[in-house]
């Protein structure tokens, strides 16, 4: 248990509307400090609309969102110390340097010189890109560029990692290098809460998972709780319980 | 069957092209009401111009009412004026095309150049599309020459002006799109027929400032045919109307034989004519290599305050990708084109007289008005285009958000702050002490003000877009000069009793007034930004 609580992300009735389309009707579900959790849905499902409202860049219409154990409406600054956050196509200076944008984000997160330094070594060796960090971003792949904002998200060590489809357009060396990053960084204290398309990831990476479909929750639990609440034989995928959930919903409604 | 076809295909795209310009009107209720109201000005401009060139003529009747010669002379002055502007305009319409006189985008890149399209069938509907913006831009100048033929119809012709003019836009995209293709064909031959280009254009200009022998009107150039023909009756009209033609027609030969070619794969995802079209993705990169001391000497300075760690990035922001270059060159030009203008209005007696009566501070200050509110444009729209989508970086961090706006308005101040500096350092060869105060205090409030009103609007109601100076951006950045030369009247109508009235007075309850204006639209554009929020 973490000196905030058990839960370091608590989201009750949330709501938020488009336009009058609602992107997310009542949703409910809560991340354990210390563990990874998936935020899983098909497209539209309000997965990327949930984790803007969490890291404070759109308002939600309705319901509670706690972080760290604070309700982030009465203080809406303070938790974002502590947050890194991957939106899922970040823009990025073009015109900076990988190390200028890096140094940058650090030090708007008030991280020191000399661990910032360090930091930003360690990051670039990790990454594989320690010969490109004089290059302009404009200069580099999308990839590059996925690997540079991934490092910005996590250059400050937050407490809670807020990472929206990380994988896009990196090759599988660099997605398993990302994948140990975030277990290891899990193992020394840290939280995350991942959206992905990419089920097989999700499984593998994932201590719990949320499947959530137009705005709503489907399940939430271990991949042995949605085993059983889906019905599914033993040894079925997270792929065939998310189909078969999401199904299952359907007929509900139907 | 083709030609059904061709027509279809293209008449789609270019629909299409026009509703993605249009749409972000469908944003907000009042956008369209304001980008009409906008259009409305525009007319009123116009018709200001008109009015304006109506009364000069008939003072000049006025002084000799029996001597239809002056009135003549006045009348081929008025010409050469329009010759200078016209030709300007077919001339940028030429260079600015060489980059950009085909607008791809993303979307057509990945899905209409791979739709089956022929390359002309896309080249046609680009031409139509850049016709009716061009004719938006056109407004004024329709509107002028309708005032001076309902005023004077024995002089200006307005049914076979509007037709000219459309036929001059037309030949003004159809060479463009010629010179593009040519470009990336024959680059050597391109750049040396750019070059007599430029002069041919740059004649009237070069005739009006040096008294050349040839007058401009023996130069057969489309600008020079079109006012030609709003100005002449037949048979030279008719002659006139003929060669305006043939050129279009030759245009349009050469232009259907090199779009047989297909030259899909020269396009890149441009956007329309900023920096000669390129987009910061590829302009930054290209400039940077050219020219590495942007990267090497403009760096980041993450050693002192967050202000200082913002101003830093921002001005990396602005001298990498071209605008700060692009604002102190539109900065030097502005004020050449004052300083010439009011030496044109009021005589090389100025210098020795200083502005006398109040209508020539007044003139003096509207003219240099329209240049020092425009003059930070390209660096809010660069802004707009690159900034607005980063900022998630900032608000999902804790970091104080003063001091990036602090920052930002900051550098955008001081560019701005360049053309009105110059100016007070032009007026203050020929203004009285006082004068020129009053003078100073509404250029560098102007100048304060415009870009802080414009950001203002640009967070509260402006939008991630990958397209640059689309109709939006227009509306914000009219709006906020309409604004910024509304809050500045006080400044002008104290001109008025300055004469009448303790001039210390009026410079102190001005001055006072300029401060406390400076200040009420920081703190409104600081309120603004509290409702930024990105997609």
């Amino acid at each position: 248990m973490d000196i905030y609580g058990n839960w370091v992300i608590e989201v009750k009735n949330l709501h938020k509307q488009y336009n009058g389309i609602r992107a997310v009707s009542g949703l409910n579900f809560k991340v354990r400090y210390g563990e990874i959790h998936g935020l899983l849905g098909p497209n539209g499902a309000g997965k990327t609309t949930t984790l803007k409202i969490i890291v404070g860049l759109i308002k939600k219409d309705g319901g509670e969102v706690k972080v760290f154990g604070k309700d982030i409406d009465k203080d809406p600054y303070s938790y974002k110390k502590h947050i890194g956050y991957l939106p899922e196509y970040p823009e990025l200076p073009l015109y900076l340097t990988v190390e200028e944008f890096i140094r940058y984000v650090g030090k708007i997160r008030d991280v020191p010189d000399d661990v910032l330094n360090k930091r930003i070594n360690d990051f670039l060796e990790i990454f594989e890109i320690s010969n490109r960090r004089d290059e302009l971003i404009a200069n580099l792949s999308q990839g590059m560029k996925q690997k540079v904002a991934i490092i910005a998200s996590l250059i400050h060590r937050p407490r809670l990692v807020i990472l929206d489809e990380p994988f896009i357009g990196i090759d599988p060396m660099g997605q398993k290098i990302i994948k140990d990053l975030l277990v290891s960084w899990v193992e020394s204290g840290s939280s995350i809460l991942v959206s992905t398309h990419a089920l097989d990831t999700a499984e593998r990476l994932c201590d719990t998972v949320t499947i959530i479909n137009n705005g709503v929750n489907i399940a939430t639990g271990t991949l042995e709780e949605l085993r059983s609440k889906a019905k599914a034989k033993k040894g079925s995928t997270l792929e065939e319980i998310f189909i078969k959930l999401l199904e299952k919903k359907k007929a509900k409604e139907f | 069957m083709l030609k059904v076809t061709l027509r279809s295909k293209s008449i789609q795209l270019f629909l299409f092209r026009l509703i993605e310009y249009f749409s972000s009107l469908r944003r907000t209720k009042y956008a369209a009401f304001i980008f009409f109201s906008l259009m409305f000005s525009s007319f009123v401009i116009g018709i200001g111009l008109g009015g304006l060139t109506w009364e000069s003529l008939l003072s000049i009747k006025a002084s000799s009412p029996t001597n239809n010669i002056v009135i003549i002379k006045a009348v081929n002055c008025l010409k050469e004026y329009l010759y200078v502007v016209l030709s300007g305009i077919f001339l940028s319409i030429l260079i600015i095309s060489i980059r950009t006189a085909f607008t791809a985008t993303r979307t057509d890149i990945d899905y209409i150049f791979t739709s089956g399209i022929s390359f002309r069938q896309y080249a046609l509907a680009e031409a139509l599309y850049q016709l009716i913006i061009l004719n938006i831009f056109f407004t004024p100048f329709y509107t002028y020459i309708l005032i001076l033929h309902l005023l004077s119809p024995e002089l200006f012709n307005i049914i076979h002006s509007i037709i000219a003019t459309e036929l001059f836009l037309f030949t003004g995209i159809i060479y463009g799109q010629v010179l593009f293709l040519a470009y990336r064909k024959y680059k050597k031959i391109c750049i040396l027929s750019c070059i007599l280009i430029i002069i041919l254009f740059l004649y009237p200009i070069i005739h009006l400032v040096f008294s050349t022998p040839i007058p401009p009107s023996k130069i057969l150039l489309p600008s020079i045919l079109l006012v030609d023909i709003a100005t002449s009756t037949p048979p030279h009209l008719y002659f006139y109307a003929y060669l305006l033609t043939s050129y279009m027609l030759v245009g349009l030969i050469i232009w259907y034989l090199i779009t047989e070619k297909d030259f899909f794969g020269e396009l890149e995802p441009i956007t329309i004519g900023v920096f000669a079209g390129l987009s910061e993705r590829r302009l930054v990169p290209i400039l940077s290599r050219k020219y590495k001391f942007l990267v090497k000497y403009v760096k980041l300075d993450s050693s002192h305050s967050l202000f200082r760690l913002h101003f830093s990035k921002e001005l990396a922001r602005i001298v990498r990708d071209g605008s700060l270059f692009v604002t102190l060159l539109l900065s030097i030009i502005y004020a050449l084109l004052i300083y010439y203008i009011l030496l044109k209005i009021f005589g090389v007696s100025i210098i020795r007289e200083g502005l006398t009566d109040p209508i020539k501070y007044i003139t003096a200050i509207l003219i240099s008005y329209t240049f020092v509110i425009f003059s930070p444009s390209v660096i809010i729209e660069r802004w707009r285009l690159s900034e607005r989508r980063s900022l998630w970086i900032l608000l999902s961090s804790a970091t104080d958000l003063n001091s990036y706006l602090n920052a930002v308005t900051t550098l955008t101040i001081l560019i701005s702050l360049i053309l009105p500096f110059t100016l007070i350092a032009v007026f203050s060869i020929f203004s009285p002490t006082y004068v020129l105060l009053i003078l100073s205090m509404s250029l560098i409030t102007l100048g304060i003000i415009s870009p802080e009103i414009a950001y203002g609007l640009e967070f509260k109601y402006g939008k991630e877009t990958y397209n640059t100076f689309s109709a939006d951006y227009w509306l914000i950045v009219f709006s906020s000069a309409f604004i910024s030369a509304l809050l500045i009247l006080p400044n002008i109508i104290s001109l008025y009793f300055i004469e009448n009235m303790d001039p210390i007075i009026v410079c102190s309850a001005t001055i006072l007034y300029d401060i406390i204006l400076i200040y009420l639209a920081y703190l409104w554009m600081k309120k603004q930004f509290k409702y930024i929020r990105i997609s």
